[in-house]
Parts: C-alpha cells; sequence; structure tokens
C-alpha cells in the first residue's frame, strides 16, 4: 500500500464513483447522499485517500445530533428532560482494495478525537452509531462501542468521559 | 432465526408494470430489484438517524448509564493509541 493522506473533508470533484466497500448500503450512500449533505452541512464526510493515484481508500461521515424522551401526554411533555447531545457516527467503510490493514480503527480514531474536540468545544456526551448489519456490529463492538441504547436497531455508544479516559 | 422473510407489497397494476420492465431491463427478477433498489434506502435512513427518540424505560437506562463513573477500556485505548496509517 502506498503512501495515504490525512482525513480531509470530501471535495465535489473527488472521485466517489470508484469507491466500493463491498456493501452496497455504504457505497450508495457515499455515491448519493455524502456530497448533498456536505453541501447543505447536515453531516459531514473526510476521506483518506491513496497519495499517488487519488484513489479513495475510506470515508466517514459525522454529524451532530441528540437523544430525546418521548412524550405521551401534555403534562409530560412540560416535564420532559433535556435532550442528550450527540456526535453521530453515521457511515464508516474502507474501499475493498485497503481493506485487512486497519484502515477501518484509524478512522474510527480519527472520528473519536473529532468527538472529544467537539465536546471541548460544544459539549456532547457520546459519539451514536447505527450498525446496519452484523458485521459491522461486531466491528463496532471491538472497537469499544460496549454500550448500546434501548432501540429497535441497537444502537451503540461511546460515551465522551471513557474516551477522555482513554487518551489520558 | 430463519434466513429468509416473504415480504408482500401491494402495487398498483401500473406499478407492477413499471416494476416489472424495470427488473427485466436490469436482468433480475422483480423481487431482485426490489431488494437492491429499497435496501441502500433503508439502511441510508437508519443510518442517518441523528434524532434518537427513546421510550421512557430506554430513557431511564441511558441516564443510569450516563451516571456510571468513567472507566478505561482496553479496546478504546488501544485504538486511541495506534499510530494511523496517514502519519506512518
Amino acid at each position: 500500500m502506498g503512501k495515504l493522506t490525512a482525513p480531509r473533508p470530501l471535495e465535489k470533484n473527488d472521485d466517489i464513483g470508484n469507491f466500493d466497500c463491498g456493501e452496497a448500503a455504504l457505497n450508495h450512500w457515499f455515491q448519493h447522499h455524502a456530497w448533498s449533505n456536505q453541501s447543505s452541512g447536515a453531516s459531514r464526510t473526510y476521506v483518506i485517500m491513496a497519495a499517488e493515484t487519488g484513489h479513495i481508500a475510506g470515508y466517514v461521515a459525522l454529524a451532530t445530533g441528540h437523544i430525546e424522551r418521548e412524550c405521551l401526554t401534555k403534562q409530560d411533555r412540560r416535564n420532559k428532560p433535556n435532550p442528550v447531545p450527540i456526535l453521530l457516527l453515521g457511515q464508516l467503510a474502507i474501499d475493498v482494495r485497503y481493506q485487512g490493514r486497519g484502515l477501518g480503527s484509524d478512522l474510527l480514531q480519527y472520528a473519536f478525537r473529532t468527538a472529544l474536540a467537539v465536546s471541548e468545544k460544544v459539549g456532547i456526551t457520546g459519539i451514536v452509531t447505527h450498525p446496519i448489519n452484523d458485521n459491522a456490529r461486531q466491528f463496532y463492538q471491538r472497537c469499544g462501542f460496549f454500550r448500546r441504547l434501548n432501540t429497535a436497531n441497537g444502537a451503540l455508544f461511546v460515551r465522551i468521559k471513557d474516551l477522555q479516559c482513554a487518551v489520558r | 432465526m430463519p434466513t429468509s422473510h416473504v415480504l408482500s407489497v401491494r402495487v398498483s397494476p401500473q406499478e407492477h408494470t413499471l416494476l416489472q420492465a424495470a427488473a427485466a431491463h436490469t436482468h433480475s427478477s422483480v423481487s431482485d430489484f426490489m431488494r437492491r433498489n429499497t435496501l441502500p434506502a433503508a439502511a441510508a435512513l437508519i443510518m442517518d438517524r441523528n434524532v434518537i427518540t427513546l421510550s421512557q424505560t430506554a430513557w431511564e437506562d441511558l441516564e443510569a448509564q450516563l451516571a456510571e463513573p468513567a472507566r478505561q477500556h482496553d479496546a478504546l485505548a488501544s485504538i486511541m493509541r495506534k499510530t494511523p496509517a496517514w502519519e506512518s
């Protein structure tokens, strides 16, 4: 594997059409949603590339978000607790030509460092992801997403205070 | 767990014709065509869900988890210690 570039924001002319991570949903998202989200500010996608060829080796997409409690009645709405601010790790994928080299955990480290920086500047409680299949779930659990939200799809999260502990 | 489920989708005759034509055009069955085109859209919707609404029970569970003291996790520490490929 040649030299890779450090993560940088997705640009309009990046070659997203040739990216293939082997997972249709993540290819589809990258090719159909990443740039529109980047332009509108709905999320931020960071890419790593082969320095020589400009091939995109991987990407990670991040957005702000929050967790809230449902309200069943008017009375309930008045007593609603404040939402919990989070960083959403929406997507993370490595092109098949670059898999098996630990780049997924490298990009995850980048996402964790970003979460720590955001938490210092504006305050978030954790980083959340929604794994779309068992492989993704196992990857995230192996990499420190030990906690689970009690939702239908079993979203996973890491608390900022545990991340702070990990870098001390 | 069963390895597959049958999903019945009600469509109009016109929509059925359209789906059959599109499937034939891509040399696939209607079933494969539907899977290939709807699953990525479903996944995109789930992955991008940045407002998460919890039931009362799930909220209490989250509050309890957030209140626990910070913990050292080997997996997290090991990820954060790594030198990323772009720095090596």
